[in-house]
């Protein structure tokens, strides 16, 4: 595993992770009064278990992806597709169904709550999708090591 | 025809055939009872919490614990 001992690797992956626990903390409302937040509800056990994996595969998949590039070869497809899971992961952590009567957003928190009963399945399309993008961007050469 | 069978044996066309799938499967799951997929087939998790805390009064409301609970949003709105 060549990528372990790469700083292409870790250094995307570390400012990523930050980032990422930085922005999902906001959503979540970790920052209090300090930021306008969202109106939503406390996280629950599960939204928090989801938000760590999340942010560590996207963080992982992101490493990988620079990691990658500095080698020359990147498969576009899985980019895209982890980009398409970290888009939906953060619709799927805003919580429609506690919003089911618009109050800041209007427009788009009444779109959302068209979604709501979709939440489930969101939630594990962004985990397969996020899976198979690592499964993707794992460096072929570094297995057979 | 040679684009086709590209996009066939791409990894991504078994990806995305999943996706239908399950998206299909839930659907009908969903509507097992011949409704439509409505906000009423879902419900919201942390409605037990608040319950449990006592957010189901406007006094309550005013707790910081109760930010966000169902029953304060909309009596907010």
């Amino acid at each position: 595993m060549t990528f372990l001992h790469s700083k292409h690797f870790w250094s995307p992956l570390l400012l990523c992770a930050l980032s990422l626990s930085a922005f999902f903390a906001w959503e979540l409302g970790y920052f209090g009064d300090m930021l306008p937040r969202l109106s939503r509800p406390s996280p629950t056990q599960f939204e928090l278990l989801y938000t760590c994996v999340l942010v560590a595969l996207l963080s992982f998949d992101a490493g990988l992806v620079f990691f990658r590039l500095k080698q020359g070869t990147c498969p576009v497809g899985a980019k895209r597709a982890s980009t398409i899971a970290g888009s939906l992961g953060i619709v799927t952590l805003l919580c429609p169904a506690c919003l089911l009567i618009p109050i800041s957003l209007f427009g788009i928190s009444l779109s959302l709550t068209f979604l709501a009963p979709f939440l489930p399945l969101l939630r594990v399309i962004v985990m397969f999708l996020l899976i198979v993008s690592t499964i993707m961007l794992w460096p072929k050469n570094a297995s057979s090591k | 025809m040679v684009e086709m069978n590209k996009a066939l044996q791409s990894p991504w066309f078994s990806v995305v055939l999943a996706i239908a799938v399950m998206t299909i499967g839930y659907t009908v799951y969903l509507n097992k009872n011949g409704e439509l997929a409505s906000i009423n087939n879902y419900f919201c998790p942390v409605e037990d919490q608040c319950t449990k805390i006592g957010c189901t009064n406007s006094e309550a409301c005013s707790m910081s614990e109760c930010n966000g609970c169902p029953f304060c949003l909309n009596e907010a709105s």
